[in-house]
């Protein structure tokens, strides 16, 4: 049996990377003594997977992980006796059973699912030039309206310039409908057109800030194409004129989405 | 939700921020407004380093059982912290409550190893306390040291306030209650590190003098006025009625000892004569097998660690060893858990425990012969021959293992040429096992022998306290001696050779033998920047080279010289129970070549049987 786990990281626990957030959770399952898959050999090891890592420093509302069990257990029970386990800064928010895959088929991995982000981007206290709540509004549709938003996207490597327009899936001001491509404000604009699922408001984990100063960003995430969120923010601080500093923002995950055509929350 | 001490913005910029953030699983929240004492607990090396201290975790569960007191850490910022913390002068603070290090009433460092002494004052100039204990003021908090290197604190004397010789278990509460009481009663830091020094096992050093004679040696040490002339270190009688923590604390990033400690037994029986933890523990204590069983089950219930470990010096002498693998294997087997095991003596049986819970293929196997040859063996004291080296290595060979290490010293007292090549025959005796006794159809692979020498540094409570410490060039000389004859042997190609680094070890010479003198060096290569020395991508002996040169301070007087037996060591005044007639016997029966047996074979009356625990009660029952 497998669970598809949700889970908010937030706080001091934003500064915890990928790979001992994974090993966060090995223990956590261990010490709510859950029946769940080892792999063989002399060193076993849990059957877990997660599905998109969280950059260091940014809180999300939607982290989502698979596990294996070895027995049918009833998902509220896994939640509760992982939630006694968890720590201030990690959040357990649903716990969800997965349908048996066909006999000789493989489940699609987690990770392979993930197509879409998305993000409230804060503007935090204590940094110069935090816009109105009108010349952000006024940014956003700006720079969405240009057909294409060209950055400098560095690898390790490489700098190579990209437009990463076609993998904005919509952004938006606290208040504002969404901007999508397709809206029919945006007829004739290029971009690929996503249809949501559903609205959301995955916000209970994220820091809040005096000044108020925020706006949301779905973008492509995963193996096939990713975008980080601060590329957006980098071209809407230009868009604005003011200089980019990326500690001045905080970033948090509202919802990780499957799908290609219809975006979907995980959780779904 | 929890303030951090550090912003964002810093966080963001430094290399492993879980270092700095606290509240791991099993970390001890209070309220710190409802406690009378606050005793901050430094490890002096990075998070991951000090986080795989089990003493630690023994007095910080120990302390944080008292409702009176609250025990936090705090461990030394990586240098990119640390040079943020300068820049923007932020005091260094607990990872618990985040507050800082100047407003508790205690700082207590553990003293692992001595290269850790410039982060000593690190970890005090950080956080704003004067690093001289002489110019500390009512209200920044008491400095006391305590770990294996306190058996000689005079060279970090002037940066401490007290010492606590010993083990931690004891009179550590004593402590805190004396503390409060003189607290509550509005008496001064003086009047409580008076009063301090009259608990045993503490030591003051500002209530001591020294004086020196003409050619720089010691004429007169001893206390100013009241305190004992003796300190007398701490013991525990009874290991299976004591504080150990049933909840460690479970660090968020990968710590060195990833998985949870179980520490079977205290002290060693052995005696080998360059150690000094084999005679600082004295004498051996077991935990009994039950208090061990339970132990493990809760710590691997409490923490979700998959891996248990187990602690003590030689290890195959804890005489319940066999029970107690048997016992973890399947409990552990059966709850997915690792074991790790400790460094085993060779035999029937740790092979067939080895085999049990390693990869045969992966895995290698282990001596430490420390001497080339039998007679370096028998004046190290190290009781182990070629024959049961050999035995060993064949036996592992034929159960499928094709991997050993060696480690061996150089530079030990009384070390010939002819014991520095004994190390490469032996390692290709070894190979040779393999490739005449193992056939070539059922070989994996070639033999891999892994040979490693490092630099002897003679410490104090040895019998080696005395002997000099070979010069660098001549450690040199001798890895090259050694290098060449590996060259000459048959499977030369089967054995790799890699050696310790000389600058650390003459240095770590000084650091451990020296006197107060020696204490402005450290101040002074603090100064010129030395920090983690003990890390090797860190260390620069540039640094210390000029500390020297601008104090004045002779390095070789306390490195390459040999003492006489009846000259005044700087740690004299410490009774660590083996007595100083015991350690010179020991000392000319190295001279001599002679071996001593172990305690459980023969009493050697070394001076630890009036604690009556341990060993000493066991043979004398028999």
């Amino acid at each position: 049996m497998t669970l598809r786990i949700r889970f908010a990281k937030y706080g001091a626990l934003r500064f915890i990377g990928h790979l001992d957030v994974m090993r966060y959770f090995q223990k956590v399952i261990r010490r709510a003594d859950l029946p769940v898959r080892y792999s063989q050999g002399f060193t076993p090891h849990q059957i877990m997977t997660f599905a998109h890592p969280l950059s260091l420093g940014v809180s999300s509302d939607a982290e989502y992980m698979e596990v294996d069990f070895t027995e049918e257990m009833d998902p509220s029970e896994v939640l509760e006796r992982m939630r006694a386990q968890t720590s201030e800064g990690f959040e357990i928010i649903s716990c969800k059973v997965l349908p048996e895959v066909p006999e000789g088929t493989r489940a699609q991995s987690l990770m392979s699912l993930v197509s879409a982000a998305e993000y409230m981007i804060s503007w935090k206290d204590g940094y110069d030039a935090v816009p109105t709540e009108e010349e952000v509004r006024d940014a956003i549709r700006r720079l969405y309206s240009r057909d294409s938003i060209v950055v400098e996207k560095s690898t390790k490597k490489t700098t190579a310039e990209t437009d990463i327009k076609p993998f904005i899936y919509r952004i938006y001001a606290p208040g504002d409908a969404f901007l999508e491509p397709a809206d029919p404000a945006f007829a004739g604009v290029p971009g690929i057109a996503r249809v949501f699922a559903e609205g959301i408001d995955n916000t209970a984990h994220a820091d809040t800030f005096e000044n108020g100063r925020k706006f949301f960003v779905c973008v492509a995430s995963g193996s096939a194409f990713n975008i980080k969120p601060g590329l957006v923010t980098e071209a809407l601080c230009e868009t604005l004129g003011t200089m980019y500093n990326k500690h001045a923002f905080a970033l948090h995950r509202m919802e990780t989405y499957k799908g290609e055509d219809r975006l979907v929350p995980l959780e779904s | 939700m929890r303030k951090l001490a550090l912003r964002d913005e810093i966080l963001e910029s430094i290399d492993k921020p879980a270092r700095y953030i606290g509240h791991e699983i099993n970390a001890v929240m209070k309220d710190t407004s409802k406690v009378d004492i606050r005793f901050c607990m430094c490890f002096p090396d990075v998070y991951e380093v000090g986080m795989s201290h089990l003493g630690i975790m023994i007095l910080y569960d120990m302390f944080n059982r008292r409702e009176d007191t609250y025990c936090e850490r705090v461990y030394s910022p990586w240098p990119d912290l640390d040079a943020i913390m300068r820049e923007k002068h932020i005091p260094l603070f607990a990872v618990e409550s985040q507050d800082p290090i100047k407003d508790f009433d205690f700082l207590g460092i553990t003293l692992q190893y001595e290269m850790c002494y410039t982060n000593v004052l690190q970890v005090l100039d950080l956080s704003g306390i004067h690093l001289l204990a002489s110019e500390r003021g009512e209200d920044e908090p008491i400095v006391i040291g305590g770990g294996p290197c306190v058996y000689n604190p005079e060279p970090i004397a002037d940066f401490f306030d007290i010492f606590y010789i010993g083990e931690g278990e004891t009179v550590y509460y004593r402590m805190l209650d004396t503390y409060k009481s003189i607290k509550a009663s509005g008496g001064t830091r003086q009047d409580f590190l008076r009063a301090a020094s009259h608990i045993e096992g503490l030591y003051v050093p500002s209530l001591y003098e020294v004086e020196y004679d003409e050619r720089g040696l010691i004429s007169h040490f001893g206390p100013k006025d009241d305190a004992p002339a003796v300190i007398k270190r701490q013991v525990v009688t009874d290991l299976s009625d004591t504080y150990y923590p049933k909840k460690p604390i479970v660090p968020y990033i990968k710590a060195v000892q990833d998985r949870v400690t179980l520490e079977i037994q205290r002290g060693c029986i052995r005696g080998c004569r360059f150690c000094q933890a084999g005679m600082i523990y004295r004498p051996i204590r077991e935990r009994s097998l039950e208090f061990l069983k339970q132990y493990a089950i809760d710590m691997i219930k409490s923490t979700g660690y998959e891996e248990i470990n187990l602690s003590s010096l030689s290890s195959s002498d804890y005489t319940k060893l066999k029970e107690l693998l048997e016992f973890l294997i399947t409990e552990m087997g059966n709850r997915k858990v690792n074991i790790s095991l400790p460094s085993l003596r060779i035999d029937a049986f740790a092979l067939d425990v080895m085999g049990k819970v390693q990869d045969v293929k992966k895995s290698s196997i282990t001596f430490a012969p420390e001497g080339g040859t039998q007679y370096m063996r028998d004046v190290i004291n190290k009781g182990l021959t070629e024959d049961q080296i050999l035995t060993g290595a064949l036996d592992a060979f034929k159960l499928g293992w094709n991997k050993v290490k060696l480690y061996f010293m150089l530079g030990q007292p009384f070390e010939r040429d002819e014991d520095v090549c004994g190390i490469p025959i032996l390692a290709d005796k070894i190979a040779r096992e393999y490739y005449e006794n193992i056939p070539k159809a059922t070989r994996n692979g070639k033999v891999q022998i892994t040979v490693s020498t490092s630099y002897f540094v003679p410490k104090p409570f040895t019998p080696f306290q005395w002997a000099p410490q070979i010069t660098p060039d001549e450690y040199l000389r001798r890895k090259s001696l050694l290098r060449s004859t590996l060259a000459e042997q048959l499977n030369a190609k089967s054995i790799k050779y890699n050696w310790h680094d000389s600058d650390t070890s003459i240095l770590e010479g000084l650091l451990a033998r020296g006197d107060r003198r020696v204490g402005a060096v450290i101040l002074e290569a603090y100064r010129q920047g030395a920090l983690f020395d003990a890390w090797t991508d860190h260390f620069d002996m540039q640094k210390w080279i000029r500390a020297l040169e601008k104090t004045g301070v002779d390095m070789d007087f306390y490195t390459l010289r040999e003492r006489e037996t009846d000259e005044i060591l700087p740690w004299d005044f410490i009774d660590a129970g083996v007595s100083k007639k015991f350690l010179a016997r020991e000392y000319d029966r190295a001279r001599n070549a002679v071996v001593t047996l172990n305690c459980r074979q023969r009493c050697s009356a070394c001076g630890c049987n009036e604690w009556n625990t341990g060993v000493c009660v066991e043979t004398r029952n028999r």
